[in-house]
């Protein structure tokens, strides 16, 4: 068979050949069925593909036992999935892998218990009422304070610190009490075994007040922890700043400006203080080559070796001292005068020795 | 309105995106240890940091000087005093206030999880399946988002949509199987002059930069019907890897390779 292309590759004609030849190598990429032969089951007749319109058309593309049970066409499909919040087509041969990951569970016993959805949402909450309990918040909802007034006070306190106990204020903080018993049973808090103190619950303790700071409503965890810090400690008004810290990281935060870095070593892995250059580097490698001057500079080495060690000529020593005298070695610096003040400057102002310092701590 | 990816704010520091139109913050510098915090912590380990609220030291005095009084109270105050003091020493133990913090965390986990059940309860009570979208009428079909309802059959939908090959590939999906997506997509994939479309659109005098304009539906849907090469749709077919079809392709017979000839974009083709 005559050369013409490939069918990966249709319409690769040799530069080379006549067009007659061209047409041969047609007439036999033809004969031998051609495109119809890449793509497996054609023939000619009136039931193919008829039309450019047709190639968007599923009913043409495959048999019909393989869109059984399909309702809609592909416009359906589309504003379905639109609908649903989908954007644009990446892939669609991953339609078929996709669809057979979705899941349909029927639930006729629910169907059949709850005419609506609101019926059973409503059923639902009276079942997990009880769980949850009662309190001061929004909608009836339990607070922090609730479980914690014992400690953090409260409403009724104030009324009984200022008024003296009577009757009312009697009554109320003992159903607060029984609630705020029960808010800590529901919660599975049991005040009869607390956890031991540890670094790890002091740290949580600790790391947690700029998150509780940062909530100051009534009710709150910053705003009980607030009234029970001790200022009258250094510990007691450290509290209560971490408390500000976190409510002003939050401000600060929202406006773009970080918190003050306390830890900038935070997450990094530890290294041995005796060999404090593991770990830190402060260029990649590269593949060697000679250097280029952009003067008449000469005299560079031309042997092996690392920068800094002891193998490059003329230079003594190794490290900080190797590099600084080979900054004020016996080169050949013809041509190179101004750059050479630039380095003395560059060198007297601390230059590398600074920059070493740096990894050398 | 924010659009998708808008960065709203990036500094050195920290930094929120909204992306799909929800606000992330993707980053902000972790300063929980702090000085203040560390001398906290001192206050938390040696149970001085925090003390019992004035007020409720106010009230035990005030219910201890009830109880031991002879009045109609006293009953009920001794006992809130005893059940008072009782939680008190559960909720700070002295020496211990690390274990406040644990109640703490606890106590918001259970507020917070209770929020959030009634804001959904809340929202959801009045609602009915219909109004998550078409094809949801019960349970079963909220879990699927009605799609099953929608399409009939999940592995049908899927076959039809695969069948077009990469035709419809970076198409928003509501133009999916439309001729207008066809269009798109052909000129998207440099198939549009070759095809020849984009002249028969122009000749019918559809304006190309407004395609999904309505009128012009039935216009880009009779143009497209009207190509009927079969070299092209050859071509077309494979450029998407619609390689077998149920129907089959038309034969190309070969009188017509303008198509290879005029477009070296469109098959790879050397000359």
């Amino acid at each position: 068979m005559a050369t013409f292309g490939t069918t990966q590759q249709v319409g690769t004609f040799n530069p080379g050949t006549t067009q007659e030849e061209d047409q041969a190598a047609l007439n036999d990429f033809l004969n031998s069925g051609g495109i119809n032969n890449s793509f497996g089951e054609l023939s000619s007749g009136s039931d193919k593909i008829q039309n450019l319109s047709e190639l968007g058309d599923p009913t043409k593309l495959v048999p019909p036992s393989d869109l059984s049970g399909l309702t809609t066409n592909l416009t359906g499909i589309g504003s379905k999935f639109k609908d649903m919040g989908a954007g644009t087509v990446i892939d669609a041969s991953a339609a078929e892998n996709t669809f057979g990951k979705l899941e349909t569970v029927q639930t006729p016993i629910t169907d059949s218990s709850y005419s609506s959805m609101g019926g059973m949402i409503d059923s639902a909450k009276s079942q997990m009422s009880p769980m949850v309990g009662t309190g001061t918040g929004s909608g009836g909802l339990p607070t922090v304070r609730d479980f914690i007034h014992p400690v953090a006070g409260g409403s009724v306190y104030d009324d009984i610190a200022a008024n003296g106990l009577n009757a009312t204020n009697l009554a109320e903080l003992d159903s607060l009490l029984d609630n705020a018993t029960d808010l800590r049973s529901k919660a599975g808090i049991d005040l009869s075994s607390p956890p031991p103190q540890t670094l790890g619950t002091t740290m949580n303790f600790g790391t947690s007040l700029h998150k509780w700071g940062a909530d100051m409503s009534e009710g709150g965890i910053g705003n009980s922890l607030r009234e029970m810090a001790d200022t009258s400690t250094s510990e007691g008004e450290a509290l209560a700043a971490s408390l500000a810290e976190g409510r002003n990281n939050a401000v600060l935060s929202a406006n773009g400006i970080g918190p003050i870095q306390t830890n900038p070593f935070a997450g990094l892995p530890s290294q041995e203080p005796s060999d404090p250059n593991q770990g830190a580097k402060l260029f990649g490698g590269s593949p060697s080559s000679e250097p280029v001057s952009t003067s008449s500079a000469s005299g560079f080495s031309q042997q092996g070796g690392s920068f800094g060690s002891g193998q490059i000529q003329g230079q003594t020593g190794t490290g900080l001292e190797g590099l600084n005298q080979t900054l004020s070695g016996d080169y050949d610096t013809s041509g190179m005068a101004a750059d050479q003040a630039k380095l003395d400057d560059f060198t007297s102002s601390g230059g590398l020795d600074n920059a070493f310092n740096q990894l050398n701590r | 309105m924010a659009t998708e990816h808008d960065i709203n704010l990036v500094t050195d520091q920290c930094s929120t995106v909204i992306a799909e139109n929800k606000r992330v913050t993707i980053g902000t510098s972790k300063a929980a240890i702090t000085p203040a915090t560390m001398q906290a912590m001192v206050g938390i380990k040696n149970g001085t940091a925090l003390r019992v609220h004035p007020n409720v030291t106010a009230t035990i005095s005030a219910l201890t000087s009830e109880a031991s009084a002879n009045t109609a109270l006293s009953a009920q105050a001794s006992s809130v005093l005893s059940k008072l003091t009782s939680a008190q020493s559960g909720l700070l133990p002295s020496g211990n206030h690390a274990s406040f913090g644990q109640t703490l965390q606890m106590a918001q986990g259970h507020c917070n999880d209770a929020k959030d059940l009634q804001q959904a309860q809340d929202f959801l009570i009045d609602k009915d399946y219909p109004d998550f979208g078409s094809g949801i009428t019960n349970l079963s079909s909220m879990s699927d988002r009605g799609l099953t309802n929608q399409f009939g059959d999940l592995t049908a939908a899927g076959k039809a949509i695969s069948s077009t090959g990469s035709m419809f590939n970076g198409i928003s999906v509501d133009k999916l199987g439309t001729p207008v997506g066809m269009v798109e997509s052909l000129n998207k994939n440099k198939l549009g002059n070759a095809s020849g479309i984009n002249a028969k659109l122009l000749s019918s005098g559809v304006n190309m930069n407004d395609l999904s304009n309505p009128i012009y539906s039935d216009k880009i849907s009779q143009s497209l019907s009207s190509i009927n090469d079969p070299t092209t749709i050859s071509v077309v077919a494979e450029q998407y890897g619609i390689g077998s079809t149920f129907k089959g392709i038309p034969a190309a017979t070969g009188s017509d390779l303008s198509l290879y000839t005029g477009a070296s974009n469109l098959v790879g083709g050397q000359y």
